[in-house]
């Protein structure tokens, strides 16, 4: 069975994107066959990691809530696409495919005024799995609690939530559990990213643990490299032996694990 | 509390006779126990019957048949009655759209 999972933080700018895109690359990496579906409607961006712009997509997630094409016409396959630090393709064994959003003002607007069916997105994302034969299908999501990002908790399989060391995060963090909680979500994990390195890694952990009650599925400190690489690539196919790459693989592993 | 009109020509989705649907999330999020609880499988199952519901919940049918009533009145969930047995799907939408024409979003258009 192929696994949903959503990706999630309270505020913005925590690294979803670039964790998932990460993440999602490095479980297709070891042979799967994964999609990541851009549902940040108000903001998408997850395809500038890929080298992608809008000229290179005639379809959008926005185009098959509309009715105007299958949810597979808005999946690209963009494994050729994921490239190392030296401009060569990453010869990656699974297969990545990416749902973006529209980046047209217009198209933004009409879908958040107009609203969408539930049922459909859940369905075309069922849609992708059967069709794209899929093993995981990843949900790149707006920050905070919006009736989408409400919707892509209620339907995933399991819920990753991005934490920064920040006490307005531990707050919001908070918050996204009671909901995840109401929602039924089977699995929760949560990633710490951006965590100064004056913290050291157990204690870290153990805080977060223990405060919510959660597992902590990785810690990610900040970095000068993923500041300079600033969303123009997949991080670890740049730094391979880069601590932050080494837990990319560690988070893969546990989705993978799971299975 | 309304019964589906057996023998009406179903209502395409987002159409069901019963005003009060489509809800939204935050909608469900307000929804006591044991309907969210359902309400949320249901989401996760994309639909199912009430043999199936009853199995999922320990659950005579009967019992099942009337939170699903009550579910189906208050508009989470709608009825497919073209299939058989009837599925149960639940009737959420990401947000009501607007009755007020937005000036703001006309432009954007
Ligand atoms: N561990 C890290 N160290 C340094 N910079 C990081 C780290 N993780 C992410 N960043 C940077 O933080 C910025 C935001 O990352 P990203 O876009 O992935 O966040 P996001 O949560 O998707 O944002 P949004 O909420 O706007 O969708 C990017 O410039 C990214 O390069
Ligand atoms: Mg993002």
């Amino acid at each position: 069975m192929a696994q949903v999972i959503s990706i999630h933080s309270f505020r913005g700018g925590t690294g979803k994107s670039n964790l998932t895109a990460n993440i999602a690359t490095a479980v297709a990496s070891q042979g799967k066959r994964v999609a990541i579906v851009d549902t940040d409607i108000q903001s998408p961006g997850i395809h500038v990691l890929f080298g992608l712009d809008e000229e290179d997509f005639t379809h959008s997630l926005n185009d098959y809530l509309w009715d105007k094409c299958s949810a597979k016409d808005a999946a690209y396959d963009v494994t050729a696409q994921v490239i190392t630090g030296s401009g060569t393709p990453a010869n990656i064994s699974g297969t990545v495919y990416l749902v973006p959003s529209s980046l047209k003002a217009g198209e933004i607007a009409k879908i958040l005024r107009e609203g969408y069916d539930v049922g459909l997105l859940n369905d075309g994302f069922h849609d992708l799995i059967d069709q794209l034969d899929l093993d995981y299908l990843f949900i790149d999501t707006h920050p905070g609690l919006n009736e989408e990002t409400l919707l892509s908790i209620a339907i995933s399989d399991r819920m990753v939530i991005i934490l920064r060391p920040d006490r307005q995060d531990f707050l919001g963090t908070a918050v996204t559990l009671e909901v995840a909680q109401k929602l039924d979500v089977p699995d929760i994990t949560l990633l710490v990213n951006k965590a100064p390195d004056i913290y050291p890694r157990e204690t870290l952990i153990d805080k977060v643990q223990s405060q919510y009650g959660v597992p902590v599925g990785g810690l990610f400190y900040e970095n000068d490299e993923m500041l300079q690489l600033a969303s123009g690539g997949i991080f670890w196919l740049h730094h391979p032996d880069h601590a932050f790459s080494q837990e990319v693989h560690t988070v893969a592993r546990q989705l993978l694990a799971a299975e | 509390m309304s019964h589906p009109a057996h023998g009406d020509p179903p209502a395409p989705r987002q159409q069901q006779s019963a005003g009060a649907g489509p809800k939204t999330m935050t909608d469900l999020l307000l929804l006591a126990d044991p309907e969210r609880t359902l309400v949320n499988w249901l989401v996760r199952q994309r639909g199912a019957s009430i043999a199936e519901i009853a199995v999922h919940l320990g659950t005579e049918p009967t019992l099942v048949q009337a939170l699903l009533d009550d579910l189906i009145a208050a508009g989470f969930v709608t009825v497919d009655l073209t299939s058989d047995p009837a599925v149960f799907k639940p009737n959420l939408i990401s947000r009501k759209p607007r009755t007020v024409p937005d000036q703001l979003w006309k432009a954007l258009d």
